[in-house]
């Protein structure tokens, strides 16, 4: 079958998971409120309580957990491209590091008095990762090289190793209900949060989507080897910037409300080449809708599986992360 | 297109390999740069080609610098195969020779036209893989690829045409396989082709012009015929050789022999 074929049928049936998900989502948890009910809710009936529940909890959470898996799965996508690894993702380029960096010393700094407001952990974590990105991107900068791979990979790597370490060393002396709000972030989390945070992450996920994917053909492009891109005009340097910065800020912004949710970047990418092959036509859109599908469905298990508590959705993406790239080594092996 | 060498100084940045290179290529026909390992016709090629930076001097195409073309411009006018060339595994290889469209498409949103779609279907069928168009360029064999990787090439649909090694890790039948359909290119269409290759007889028999090059500088250019001679091959390969001609072609050949290892081999050197 061609590709095209493939990507429209793989396409529409994500889509439709996803909608279904995300109805199964707002209709599902503590107070169960039927599907009908939910859509007459939506259009502004029901009463006060009900109306809290859906606009301000559930549709804030589940628009978010789809949008912060939507922006992991595109960033994965640039990156595992860029570097010509597929192994790459948002942490590879230190970027879970830098915003965990600048959330934790934000927290172990400022006076338990002068708390910042709701939506300053988001911003903090942004600029942390942002720095931590460009410092990369400027130690891989070689002469020669504009921005290789392989250099990028190793910096990266380096870079969040160090700065690992200097959380570890700030995290033993937080005191416990610091550690509590530091450790929740780690794993990652999309409870707690507003429309304010919706509207924050949105439209960068979606400009940043709708740009990378107008510009599908250069990132074509850059999967080849770098003389084959120079000989079709490709610049370069200037390009692999461009891209990197779009995909460090839409993860970064993902990272600073979700948490650092592990596995995304690295997983949808992977499976939506196996779908429809290597065409950013096509693979970044199937990437963005299994990204959201898969952070919208582990937040659905996380709220559900121990009602009233819940688990941290990075947990669930982990648990279904893992046993999928040890089932993808096995598999290669043969 | 006129591709003109000023001054041109290839290499790294704390070692140079060419120092003040200046030579035309010639319009319309097919030059073989050859030399010894090392000796600088990559690096020349890539210097050429904007993937190496030049440390002096300038390439200038009809009378501009390629650094002032607007580089999708230029890719219009010189398209690269470049000596190991690397895709997607499972990137299908009719998506790969559309990729050489892209130079010709709008930057957003790049569609295929009509006239694209054409050229991509003529590019296949002069490289004679339209029945392997819909495989994964990992499933294909090594001379499959490298005419996949000309058809993407040639559908960049270029004056200029530069190929380093193209021949290199095919075997003989399909090394003639690549080497007449650069020939064709050349004659059919009039593009002008530069390649660096490593097979003396290949150079001497497709090329109508050869550039001789040893420790970064020319030190013969001619026409096959003027310039494939004993000391052309003692002075830039260092070997001993007899000259024979091609009983079809008329070219001249060559069978080489080591001067290090002379009294290995049986007979005379002549030199």
């Amino acid at each position: 079958m061609a590709a095209s074929n493939k990507f429209y049928l793989w396409s529409l049936g994500l889509f439709l998971f996803l909608v279904v998900l995300f109805f199964l989502s707002i209709s599902t948890g503590i107070l169960d409120i039927s599907f009908f009910k939910v859509l007459y809710i939506l259009l502004g009936q029901g009463t006060e309580g009900e109306r809290l529940t859906i606009f301000d909890f559930r549709l804030v959470r589940a628009l978010l957990a789809i949008f912060i898996g939507m922006g992991l799965a595109l960033a994965g996508t640039v990156f595992q491209t860029l570097s010509h690894n597929e192994l790459a993702s948002p942490s590879l380029l230190g970027i879970n590091a830098g915003a965990g960096l600048a959330i934790i010393l934000s927290i172990y700094l400022l006076p338990l008095t002068w708390s910042l407001p709701i939506w300053g952990l988001p911003i903090v974590a942004i600029i942390g990762a942002l720095m931590t990105a460009s410092g990369i991107f400027y130690l891989a900068y070689g002469r020669e090289h504009a921005l290789s791979a392989r250099r990028l990979i190793l910096t990266g790597i380096s870079v969040a190793a160090g700065i690992h370490a200097i959380e570890l060393l700030l995290i033993v002396r937080l005191d416990p209900s610091q550690f509590h709000q530091v450790n929740t972030w780690i794993i990652g989390t999309i409870s707690g949060n507003t429309w304010i945070h919706v509207w924050l992450l949105g439209p960068i996920v979606f400009l940043g989507g709708l740009f990378l994917y107008a510009n599908y053909m250069d990132l074509n492009i850059l999967s080849l080897a770098d003389e084959t891109a120079v000989g079709l005009g490709l610049s370069l340097l200037s390009k692999r910037v461009i891209y990197l910065i779009t995909a460090t800020v839409i993860a970064a912004s993902c990272v600073a409300i979700g948490g650092s949710i592990a596995f995304v970047g690295l997983l949808c990418p992977h499976i939506a080449r196996r779908m429809v092959g290597p065409n950013h036509k096509y693979v970044l859109l199937l990437s963005a809708l299994l990204g959201g599908s898969l952070v919208l469905g582990a937040d659905f298990i996380a709220r559900t599986v121990i009602v009233p508590d819940e688990l941290l959705v990075g947990l669930i993406v982990s648990l279904i992360g893992a046993p999928y790239f040890l089932y993808v080594l096995v598999e290669s092996r043969g | 297109m006129v591709l003109e060498l000023k001054k041109l100084s290839t290499g790294y940045e704390n070692k140079t390999i060419s120092q003040d290179l200046s030579l035309l290529i010639p319009q319309g026909k097919i030059t073989a740069l050859i030399g010894a390992n090392g000796c600088g016709k990559s690096t020349l090629l890539k210097t050429i080609c904007r993937i190496n930076k030049p440390l002096g001097g300038d390439v200038l195409l009809d009378g501009k610098s390629i650094y002032q073309w607007e580089p999708r411009q230029l890719a219009k006018q010189v398209a690269i195969l470049p000596q190991n060339p690397v895709a997607p595994n499972e990137l299908r290889v009719r998506e790969l020779v559309a990729y050489g469209r892209s130079p010709h498409q709008s930057a957003f949103f790049s569609r295929m036209s009509k006239e694209d779609r054409d050229i991509v279907a003529w590019a296949l069928r002069e490289t004679d893989i339209e029945d392997l168009a819909d495989k994964a360029i990992g499933r294909l064999s090594g001379g499959q690829r490298q005419r996949a990787w000309i058809a993407m090439a040639i559908a960049q649909h270029t004056p200029i045409l530069f190929l380093d090694e193209p021949t290199s890790f095919l075997d003989v039948a399909h090394q003639m396989d690549v080497l007449h359909l650069i020939r064709k290119m050349n004659q059919d269409y009039g593009k002008t082709i530069v390649m660096v290759i490593h097979d003396l007889n290949e150079a001497a028999r497709f090329a109508d012009y050869i550039l001789a090059m040893k420790k970064g500088q020319i030190l013969y250019e001619g026409h096959p015929e003027d310039v494939f001679h004993k000391a052309m091959l003692f002075d830039v390969f260092g070997i001993d050789a007899e000259l024979l001609q091609d009983p079809r072609t008329g070219r001249p050949m060559c069978i080489p022999y080591s001067l290090r290892y002379m009294d290995k081999e049986r007979g005379e050197s002549t030199i």
